[in-house]
């Protein structure tokens, strides 16, 4: 038998292994709408060609004493025809490889376990993967890949940037969390709202405002419509992750992202949104620091490289992360913006649209992509009503007449 | 395109209702985006507990009428509960034969621990817990020699853990849980024989084993 490759699991890759048995685990699709019909077999020898670049990608999760690890396979997973609902469970059992690979008409779809990468880590992958299915599909030659080694994308960058003594213990008041009535997993609805990119700019650039600043604005408008005077005093937390290959010098394929949130106190009424941007726009200037955000990292490492933490046997770990999920919720909802996501210009001409989405766990999530100009908001939502979603969508539309929605018909 | 003419946009969708408001779409759209994907319903878990539950109300009853205590209709109770555990964790556990075999063994022995507990019923520790230890280490070293080069590697944490689990009944004779010894020794014996034999032939592939275990 040929010797097997294994990996430690980064500082996320650890929260996500031990909460993969959940009803919800999170598992992130990237899909790519491409010219004509996809056709199977050059999809099949594209993605053969892109896991000998990404071998760390084509892996299983296995269980040891005291923590997981990742092992990787000599073969590749099934693609079949989407018959599964959007970032459906990657993980059933320690042969599963963590990542699914399906089609449908003209869509290709990337969905990964959170386990082994996050979004912006996934996105060169993915794009790899559409690089090398259009050189076979449409016999297009010299195309440019990514020219980062196996060492560099394999890298655990969480372990290479953390300061033992630079901890942050930062504070919150009471969250705002949403009650309603959850649909099944494999009910939750997802939403592509496509947005015109240049008239949303616009109107950012009008309050002096980043696009996911603008857009983190709208969405905390949307959530105060729908706040009751019982809520008064609590505050919305929209939970941002922060990509830290922006922020350090990284290749790395998996996890490496931080969390900060933005935080806005109910004052018993509806916000203009000018007051709301100009407190998300002070918020964000300062949590995304990046003394900031390394605070935030190295308080999560610190958890990993805990002697005692490591004694305890993975098992106990399960549980105990289990629980801590189950009764230590996250904030009010989350909004990822994964940026632009651009292929050489060869590529382009063969792809129409681009888009990013992520499971919605247990309330609903946000995430947003860019191609060309066309900006791609994804809702995932497990809510069977949700004003804050009608609200949200409303607002938007209202910047670009030709918006168009593209949904899973939930 | 179908048209939501309540939020004003046109919807790619395979529903006839507005994913954001709920209203009926107008227009027709045969070539959607998104498949129409079925849900797969798994009823036979209920229906299972739900027969186990009536023969547990049924004995239950039978054995308050008949004795007016609970005597015979415990053990129902417990060989029905078990029975669900057993049933319902093979179908959802999607591990391989060997580990999944393990599992159940080291399963069975904890149960057959808390049989002992409630019954002093020395037949368990004597008999039947060393036979069914022994069992599992000797078709585990069975599947060692005859997988040997193939996937020895892959089972090598569960062969491993049976040899661990062989020295249970170990554990059983110095707590004095025990009265008749002869298939205590063996077990244990077999074991650190089986162990070192594994050292001597696999070493490498064992240390390899043991640092993805030990994460180290």
């Amino acid at each position: 038998m040929k010797n097997t490759e294994w990996y430690k699991l980064d500082n996320m890759g650890v929260y996500y292994a031990s909460t993969k048995d959940r009803k919800n685990p999170t598992v992130f699709r990237f899909t790519a709408t491409m010219k004509d019909d996809v056709d199977v077999v050059n999809l099949r020898v594209a993605l053969e060609d892109t896991m000998e670049v990404y071998p760390n990608f084509n892996v299983t999760l296995k269980k040891g004493l005291f923590w997981y690890y990742l092992e990787e396979e000599h073969h590749l997973p099934d693609i079949k025809e989407e018959n599964k609902a959007v970032c459906a469970r990657v993980y059933k059992s320690e042969y599963d490889i963590l990542y699914r690979v399906s089609y449908y008409k003209k869509r290709i779809n990337f969905e990964v376990s959170h386990i082994v990468s996050d979004g912006r880590g996934t996105i060169e992958v993915f794009k790899t993967l559409i690089a090398n299915y259009v050189k076979y599909q449409y016999k297009v030659k010299n195309i440019k890949l990514s020219n980062s080694t196996i060492e560099e994308h394999s890298e655990d960058s969480f372990d290479k940037y953390y300061e033992k003594y630079k901890k942050d213990r930062s504070k919150e008041g009471k969250i705002f969390r949403l009650k309603n009535k959850l649909l099944p997993f494999e009910d939750a609805k997802f939403i592509e709202l496509h947005l015109n990119c240049k008239k949303v700019l616009d109107k950012a650039h009008e309050y002096n405002s980043t696009i996911t600043a603008y857009l983190g604005a709208v969405l905390i408008q949307s959530i105060l419509k729908e706040m009751k005077q019982l809520d008064k005093g609590k505050y919305i937390r929209v939970d941002l992750p922060v990509d830290l290959r922006s922020y350090f010098r990284s290749e790395s394929s998996r996890n490496f992202f931080g969390l900060t949130y933005l935080s806005y106190k109910f004052n018993g009424e509806v916000d203009d949104i000018d007051k709301i941007i100009k407190v998300v726009n002070d918020e964000m200037t300062e949590k995304i620091k990046k003394e900031n955000i390394s605070k935030r990292v190295n308080k999560m490492v610190s958890f990993q490289k805990n002697f005692a933490v490591r004694a305890i046997p993975i098992f106990i770990k399960d549980m105990f992360l289990n629980t801590i999920t189950e009764f230590v919720d996250n904030g009010t909802t989350s909004l990822s913006n994964v940026g632009k996501i651009s292929f050489s210009k060869e590529v382009d001409e063969y792809v129409e649209t681009v888009a990013a989405m992520i499971s919605p766990e247990k309330n609903f999530k946000i995430t947003i992509c860019t191609y060309g100009n066309d900006l791609v908001i994804c809702i995932s939502d497990k809510f069977r009503r949700n004003n804050i979603v009608k609200n949200y969508v409303r607002s938007l539309i209202e910047l670009d007449k030709d918006a168009f929605i593209i949904s899973n018909g939930v | 395109m179908k048209t939501c003419n309540n939020c004003n946009i046109n919807i790619d969708t395979p529903s006839v209702k507005c994913p954001i408001c709920g209203s009926i779409l107008v227009g027709k759209d045969k070539d959607t985006t998104y498949p129409r994907v079925k849900k797969k319903y798994t009823t036979f878990n209920r229906i299972l507990m739900f027969i186990l539950s009536v023969i547990m109300i049924i004995n239950v009853y039978l054995d308050l009428q008949l004795t007016n205590h609970i005597t015979w209709s415990k053990y129902v109770v417990f060989g029905c509960a078990v029975f669900y555990i057993i049933v319902r964790s093979i179908i959802r556990s999607h591990r391989n034969p060997m580990s999944l075999l393990t599992g159940y063994a080291f399963l069975l022995v904890v149960l057959l621990l808390i049989f002992f507990w409630l019954t002093k019923f020395y037949v368990i520790t004597n008999f039947i817990i060393p036979i069914l230890c022994l069992t599992e280490l000797i078709i585990s070293v069975f599947y060692a020699l005859v997988v040997k080069n193939k996937y020895i590697k892959k089972y090598l944490s569960v062969i491993v853990t049976n040899m661990l689990v062989s020295f249970i009944p170990f554990g059983l004779m110095i707590f004095k849980l025990t009265t008749f010894n002869v298939l205590v020794n063996i077990s244990y014996v077999l074991s650190i024989i089986s162990f070192v034999g594994l050292i001597i032939f696999d070493y490498d592939d064992l240390k390899d084993e043991l640092s993805k275990i030990f994460n180290y």
